[in-house]
């Protein structure tokens, strides 16, 4: 191997990323040649003033922590113990439920947008663009951002706290998202003025760990997304449903 | 396919969650900056989940660096210049410092590492991007020439030259830190 060859290969060499032929004839130049060789010891010694120092970012904890909430619901909740082994049955039966309730040809994944859109604004570092618990600062907050004003329901005194609100482009309309913290879950409402487009087909939708259910209140269509259990959103809703009707 | 979202999920979480550190790593070290880190790795994690389902297993922490890169190429893309050349040198030590005994005691060879270290970031910090990049990959991730080809989407040759004047180019600057200080 001539030096100008070595030299091609040199750096391959020091990262061990050569095969065992071009192993052997590099290292049979390097027992000839002495510029290689000091040009060797110089890369490992870089090499190692690197390796020594540290040099590692770790992601910080709250952002871990927030992806890793987002993205596995069904673990993030130990206050409901029975939902969990049940989890496997539950996808099992949501399939059949799919499959028998409704045997229109694939429509799967009419809930797939809003449900995205939950889990981005759940990752990210600001859920909401209005940060508030009052309708009276998210409500017109909203309506500058949006063509229409959008009913802002506080449930605070019923154990849900509005946590801001947001404008979002949702299955081709803009759309208002109201989030509202419950426990240690969120939910987001998504609203638009029901000249606008119709919610989803099902009412109700499961997506392991993640449930969607549309709502009507006067005027306005509305779809709810949250890693609560059926049960529980079923009640948000409910609740939500009458006092943005009957603030 | 409203149960494949499920079990994409969970896979989703047992492989490419764990290499997290990596990606966060990586972004800042691209950016330079915590909040585009942050900025950039919650876009990657967005955009990882949704292309999940073409990933079939595999080297998942290559797979999730190659998308934290191209979203942080997106990024600085998209972010005014002047905005890339800070560098805060303060908080890498802080956050990075990992309890490493060995010297334990001698508070002298702890302030030396300690300058050793600021030398060493802040020549790689202010390395241009592509060099920062296949050092970070190929020292801190200790991927092979190949792996890293596939994350920069170039051929194996690349990696190989542009390490090697990434290494020239460091060990320049340590050195020259080292003379003029």
């Amino acid at each position: 191997m001539t030096h100008e060859e070595a030299q091609a290969l040199l750096e391959a060499y020091v990262d061990d990323q050569l095969d065992v032929g071009d192993t052997l004839k590099i290292e049979e130049h390097l027992g000839e040649c002495e510029r290689c060789r000091a040009w060797r010891e110089e890369r490992v010694a870089l090499s190692a003033k690197i390796r020594s120092v540290p040099l590692r970012f770790s992601l910080p904890p709250e952002m871990a922590q927030s992806i890793r909430k987002s993205l596995q619901p069904a673990r993030a909740a130990p206050v409901r113990p029975p939902w969990i082994p049940a989890l496997a049955a539950g996808v099992v039966m949501g399939l059949l439920g799919l499959w028998v309730g409704h045997s229109l040809p694939d429509r799967s994944g009419e809930g797939d947008e809003w449900i995205n859109a939950y889990v981005r604004s759940t990752l990210s570092a600001r859920p909401v663009d209005v940060l508030s618990s009052s309708h009276h600062t998210v409500r017109p907050w909203l309506s500058g951002k949006l063509p229409f004003s959008p009913p802002v329901p506080e449930l605070s005194d019923q154990g849900d706290s509005l946590l801001g609100g947001r404008a979002d482009y949702i299955d081709r309309r803009p759309v208002a998202a109201l989030r509202y913290q419950h426990g240690n879950h969120q939910i987001d409402v998504f609203i638009w003025p029901n000249s606008q487009g119709a919610p989803p087909k099902d009412s109700e939708t499961a997506v392991e760990g993640f449930h969607l259910m549309t709502a009507q209140v006067p005027g306005f269509n509305a779809v709810m997304v949250s890693d609560l259990d059926a049960a529980e959103l079923r009640a948000f809703h409910d609740r939500w449903q009458q006092r943005a009707a009957a603030p | 396919m409203s149960s494949s979202v499920g079990s994409r999920n969970h896979r989703f979480v047992e492989e490419v969650l764990p290499h997290a550190d990596a990606a966060y790593n990586l972004a800042r070290w691209l950016s330079r900056s915590d909040a585009d880190a942050r900025d950039i790795v919650q876009e990657a994690f967005v955009r990882a989940l949704r292309y999940f389902e073409g990933f079939h297993g595999g080297a998942a922490r290559a797979w999730l660096l190659s998308i934290v890169r191209n979203t942080a190429y997106t990024w600085l893309r998209a972010k005014p210049p002047a905005a890339e050349s800070r560098w805060n040198l303060e908080s890498p030590g802080a956050e990075t410092e990992e309890a490493e005994p060995g010297e334990g005691g001698d508070p002298l060879t702890e302030v030396t590492r300690q300058q050793e270290g600021d030398l060493v970031r802040r020549a790689i910090a202010q390395l241009p991007i592509e060099y920062r990049e296949v050092l970070i990959l190929r020292e801190l991730e200790d991927f092979s020439y190949r792996e890293i080809a596939s994350i920069l989407d170039c051929p194996i040759g690349t990696v190989m030259s542009r390490l090697s004047r990434a290494r020239d180019a460091l060990g320049a600057r340590i050195r020259s830190e080292v003379h003029g200080s």
